[in-house]
């Protein structure tokens, strides 16, 4: 049998497995390893010290997947896996002061990263090995988080006394019990490979792309939680994702990359073969228009941000200064804590955060889950209503007056949940078509007297800076503006640009916006690990934007052009 | 599991270089882009390479591991690793042998389905990348060269005729089939021994295809194999010390592969020694007498002798570090390194020792050089050296020895055998070793068996001088043990083992006997012991 016949089987055998089983929620053997683990572990662990352990919960990922790359007109390689995750989260204490409390001052700078609180598990539903790694771990949790309790115990006594003095863990939160199985779709694995090398095989011959990939992958993740507040759970869902990357470099050293992702919950939503090869072939023209394109100077005036840019911007921008831990952290900036209430952005905009989303105008929502990583169910956030801050992202840390989670506690296996985004949903008041905002938008140039305005078409990424030991700011990179003149003469791409500002001046210039919401799938790293999300949102016009220039690594492009694709070669 | 060439040719067409008409596609791709680099990559004011090289790794590999009768993970993967060399300046003085502030990275990924293009590509890209790191270390070695004022140096690259081998053997096929059924079954082992923790089965076959091509004409091509078995087991001493074993098997040929009965049954071994292992005692010190035992033996002889013996050229660094990174014995050629009664030779051509076969093998090294035997120490004196193509200081010319990847290429061990003149049986052995106890006036000596990290802690056993009687000790460190032990052997055993083991330059077979050190100093680790576990294991503790 041929190696790639073996794969294939290999994946038949490991898709098959779940289906064969029928279980149910009393008779699941995760959950039932996990259940009396759980139980032997509270007894004994709740009055072993002299501080109680007061909540303890397991959370088992399972995830089954398939992925396939190619590049350039070539299998990169195919991959199958099984794997599941066990994280132990384990609290000493008492709700309104355990281990988790931050530590300040110095001994925060000499804390190390506390992640990494993850073992994997055997993917068979062996209930005694199962619980064999459960009890091992639970034990290493229990001796780490009670040397944790001591040394911050002390932190707080010979530390400025906090400003935001609430709870460590909320109580009184509702017990959820829910049980559903999630088996991975049929992939029609030849199908994608033979999809996946065509296109791969589309970026060749093209002597600017310098580096290239084409990826498809599955994934179906089945989570497994239970609590010592009586949570029990079983929820899931797949995930698939068709992705291509390019890049280029220009003479004076800077890389530019197009990139495109398709994502859904199924082989349904996935585009057509017509709609990719398009697609491709727009993103190599725009790649070479790019690498022409002159460099842009520093600017400061109206601009339009296109409908994912702004997703991206409203997630890096508002998005992450949210989140609820945030705004007790004292190590953060904290731009919004006591804000609630009070109009901190252009009154035109709503925005609200909703995992039990699973589709906008049909399609997914990478943010999509029932329950969080705190067994919380997912809950819509309702955070800037006309301009005015309503609320936070709230896992199960309170913050000042703000003491329940509304489902946003979230995590990578091998971290510690914290509250981030799921579904980030923009909205404007008064919508009008996207035409109209173009040409409020050359009308606003005429009127400043600038030479042009600006259109960020697309960004695929950004990192801001909540922290307080580094300035307020944002740095958005867009890859894709569009220069556009007031005198009706074409648009002009230009390169290296970098939106710059802070957050609250960047949000009060909205002035208008589009009715042409679009989605935004992607994934989001921060303090808790990578998790997917989406970000959703129309045009928008803005009075003022201020940009910078992009930094550049400066290397030199390649000296020779790529290998002529038509050589068959010599000996 | 580290990536190690194990590229085992048979001679099946020996030709002048450049006469033979390549058909496979990455040898050709390596090729191709070899001719339009050398001729054409250059910069304003510099020239193009003087030497280039390509290989590449391709791998398809299955593994499967299990913990406690269950199955943790089962793997099927066919990864292709791309690596570049490129020299600039001359064989005089090239842009090797110096570390610079900045380290390049070269390698890459390259299709599985015996595509032409895509090698062709990642080749392209690969060597635009090193030809401008290599530029800028040379520049940055020549500004090092002036500040240190260095007069002379060794040449950085010595010549070579050109050789073309590809191999007539086919690649070995990997499949699963049942190894995740054996893993567990071994794994399951540890269900009938309660003081084991965590006991781990693990397993990995890996087929490989090496390909390597050179500006000068030099081709090579063949396939290899190598299997890692590993089952390990954690546990705790009864104050709580933190014990941690595992064995190793690594084989080099599917024929060689292990049952699942002798895996079952070294699991049940490790069992038991983990068991034993909760009551042992600690000694606080000791000084005397040691036997190097099976397992130890090759240890001993990897840590002190096989790495003492590699890369024997001292390269320039403005980071200080021991030699220069070079083995210990580069500046010691004439002179004793190992007791009168001991040789070492290294073979590369030898395949099998007594049926098994041996993980040093290969017929070509990593810079296209056919290997050669040689012998390294004569009746205790190191008389040559292992040699790539950097001269060393008493040696110029390669002698086959080049193992490793990209730029990352040294003179470097493949079957090591460690050779006694006179040599006694294993009772003998312990009969002489149990007079020399006594006549220290010990009470007790010590037995190595295996050791886990050279530095510690490792278990061993405490022989009564007066009984015989063994008893398991643990949380054993060495304090000083450098070269000197070599030539303190005071005996070795008639039966030799082998020792198979896995280093970044490849993998590495000794072969050795057991051996008596006159004079070893042993401490108790600093490590600390840690609380016991709050609760009983689950399944023990409802059984």
């Amino acid at each position: 049998m041929s190696f790639k016949t073996l794969l294939s089987v290999l994946s038949l055998f490991l898709c098959g497995m779940a289906s064969a089983q029928g279980f149910t929620s009393q008779t699941d053997p995760v959950l039932n390893a996990m259940r009396k683990e759980l139980s032997r572990s509270m007894s004994v662990l709740a009055k072993a010290e002299k501080v109680p352990l007061y909540h303890l919960a397991y959370e088992i990922t399972d995830s089954r997947g398939y992925s396939f790359t190619a590049e350039m007109g070539a299998e990169d390689s195919e991959n199958i896996w099984h794997v599941r995750n066990l994280d132990v989260d384990g609290r000493i204490g008492s709700y309104d002061f355990d281990n988790t409390h931050e530590m300040k001052g110095m001994a925060a700078w000499d804390e190390q990263e506390h992640d990494g609180n993850a073992i994997t598990l055997p993917i068979e539903d062996d209930e005694n090995a199962i619980r064999a790694s459960i009890w091992r771990w639970t034990d290493k949790t229990f001796k780490d988080a009670l040397e944790r309790y001591t040394k911050v115990k002390t932190n707080r006594a010979v530390t400025a006394e906090e400003d935001d003095k609430s709870d460590d863990f909320s109580s009184g939160e509702p017990v959820e019990k829910y049980y559903e199985v999630v088996e991975p779709p049929i992939i029609d694995t030849a199908s994608w490979r033979a999809r996946v090398t065509a296109y791969s095989g589309m970026f060749k011959g093209k002597p600017f792309i310098y580096t290239s990939v084409v990826n498809f992958s599955a994934d179906t993740t089945n989570r497994y939680f239970v609590s010592s507040d009586g949570a029990d759970l079983r929820h899931g869902g797949t995930s698939l994702r068709l992705y291509y990357s390019i890049t280029t470099r220009t003479p004076d050293g800077m890389d530019l990359q197009r990139f495109k992702s398709y994502d859904g919950f199924g082989p349904a939503d996935m585009p057509s073969d017509e709609t990719v090869r398009a697609d491709i072939e727009r993103s190599i023209k725009e790649l070479e228009a790019l690498r022409n394109a002159p460099v842009a100077e520093p600017f400061s005036g109206p601009a339009i941000l296109r409908n994912t840019a702004s997703a991206v911007f409203f997630h890096e921008v508002l998005g992450h200064r949210v989140e609820g831990h945030r705004q007790k952290k004292e190590s953060e900036g904290q731009t919004f804590a006591k804000k609630a209430n009070e109009k901190v952005v252009s009154p035109v905009l709503s925005v609200f955060d909703d995992p039990a989303m699973d589709r906008f105008n049909g399609v997914a929502l990478r943010g999509y889950y029932k329950f969080d990583n705190e067994g919380m169910p997912g809950k819509k956030a309702s955070i800037i209503e006309n301009g005015v801050l309503k609320g936070f992202l709230m896992g199960r840390v309170p913050i000042r007056n703000f003491s329940h989670s509304n489902g946003h506690g979230r995590r990578q296996p091998g971290h510690s949940p914290v509250s981030r985004m799921g579904n980030l949903i923009v909205t404007v008041k008064n919508p009008v078509p996207y035409e109209k905002l173009r040409a409020m938008l050359v009308d606003r140039i005429r009127k400043s007297g600038k030479p042009y305005g600006y259109i960020f078409d697309d960004i695929s990424e950004g990192f801001t800076l909540t922290g307080r030991s580094l300035p307020q700011s944002f740095s958005v990179v867009p890859l894709l503006v569009y220069r556009v003149y007031p005198d009706g003469r074409p648009d002009e791409v230009v390169r290296g640009v970098n939106m710059v500002g802070t957050p609250l001046t960047a949000f009060s210039k909205v002035v208008a916006g589009a009715s042409d919401p679009e989605v935004f799938d992607g994934t989001c790293g921060a303090e808790s690990g990578w998790v997917p999300v989406s970000a959703v949102s129309p045009s928008l016009l803005l009075s003022e934007v201020e940009t910078e220039k992009a930094e550049k690594l400066n290397q030199k492009p390649p000296l020779l052009p790529p290998p002529p694709v038509d050589d068959k070669g010599g000996r | 599991m580290k990536n190690v060439i194990a590229a085992s040719l048979l001679i099946a067409l020996i030709v002048p270089a450049a006469a033979q008409d390549v058909q496979d596609p990455v040898l050709r791709a390596m090729g191709d882009e070899l001719a339009r680099s050398t001729a054409s990559l250059s910069m304003r004011n510099y020239k193009p390479p003087y030497f280039m090289a390509f290989s590449a790794r391709d791998v398809k590999s299955v593994s499967a591991s299990a913990i406690f009768g269950a199955l943790l993970d089962a793997d099927e993967r066919h990864y292709h690793v791309g690596f570049s060399q490129v020299r600039v300046g001359s064989p005089k003085f090239d842009n090797t042998n110096f570390l610079g502030s900045t380290e390049h990275d070269g390698t890459a990924s390259l299709s599985v389905d015996g595509d032409y293009y895509n090698p062709r590509f990642n080749f392209w890209a690969l060597s635009d990348d090193a030809y401008k790191a290599a530029l800028e270390k040379l520049a940055q070695k020549r500004a090092y060269m002036q500040k240190k004022n260095i007069a002379d140096h060794e040449d950085d690259f010595s010549p070579v005729k050109p050789v073309v081998r590809i191999s007539g053997e086919k690649r070995e096929d990997v499949v699963l089939g049942d190894w995740p059924e054996v893993v567990k079954r071994v794994s399951a082992v540890f269900k009938k021994y309660p003081a084991v923790q965590k006991g781990l089965v693990n397993m990995e076959l890996q087929s490989v295809v090496s390909r390597y091509r050179n500006s000068e004409g030099s081709l090579s091509m063949g396939p290899g194999f190598e299997a890692l078995f590993t089952i390990g087991a954690t546990a705790q001493a009864e104050d709580g010390f933190r014990l941690d074993k595992t064995r190793r098997f690594i084989y080099a040929s599917k024929a060689d592969l292990p049952s699942a009965e002798f895996l079952s049954a070294q699991a049940e071994e490790l069992g038991a020694e983990m068991t034993s292992l909760v009551h042992a005692s600690s000694p606080t010190a000791y000084l005397g007498p040691v036997i190097f035992e099976g397992d130890a033996a090759g240890r001993f002889f990897e840590h002190l002798l096989a790495r003492n013996l590699t890369n024997m050229r001292q390269i320039w660094s403005e980071r200080e570090y021991g030699n220069g990174g070079a083995g210990e014995f580069f500046n010691r050629l004439g002179m004793r390194v190992a007791a009168p009664f001991i040789s070492v030779v290294d073979d590369p051509l030898a395949k099998t020792y007594e049926g098994v076969t041996l993980f040093g093998h290969y017929e070509v090294d990593s810079e296209g050089v056919p290997a050669q035997k040689v012998q390294v120490v004569r009746k205790g004196k190191l008389v040559d050296f292992l040699m790539s193509r950097t001269p060393a200081k008493e040696r110029y010319y390669s002698n086959g020895h080049g193992r490793g990847e990209g730029d990352d290429i040294v003179g470097a061990p493949s079957n090591l055998f460690v050779q006694a003149e006179k040599t006694v049986s294993d009772s003998k052995l312990r009969s002489m070793f149990l007079d020399m106890c006594r006549e220290q006036e010990q009470d007790y000596c010590i037995i190595i068996r295996d050791i886990g990290n050279f530095y510690g802690p490792f278990t061993a056993f405490r022989v009564d001088a007066r009984t015989g009687r063994e008893e398991p000790l643990r949380g054993l460190e060495f304090s000083g043990l450098g070269t000197r032990a070599l030539r303190d052997i005071a005996a070795a055993s008639r039966t030799a083992r082998v020792f198979n083991y896995f280093t970044r330059n490849g993998g590495i077979s000794i072969i050795a006997p057991s051996v008596l050190v006159q004079e070893v100093e042993i401490k108790r680790t600093e490590k600390k012991p840690e609380r016991m576990p709050y609760l009983g294991h689950p399944y023990f503790s409802e059984r």
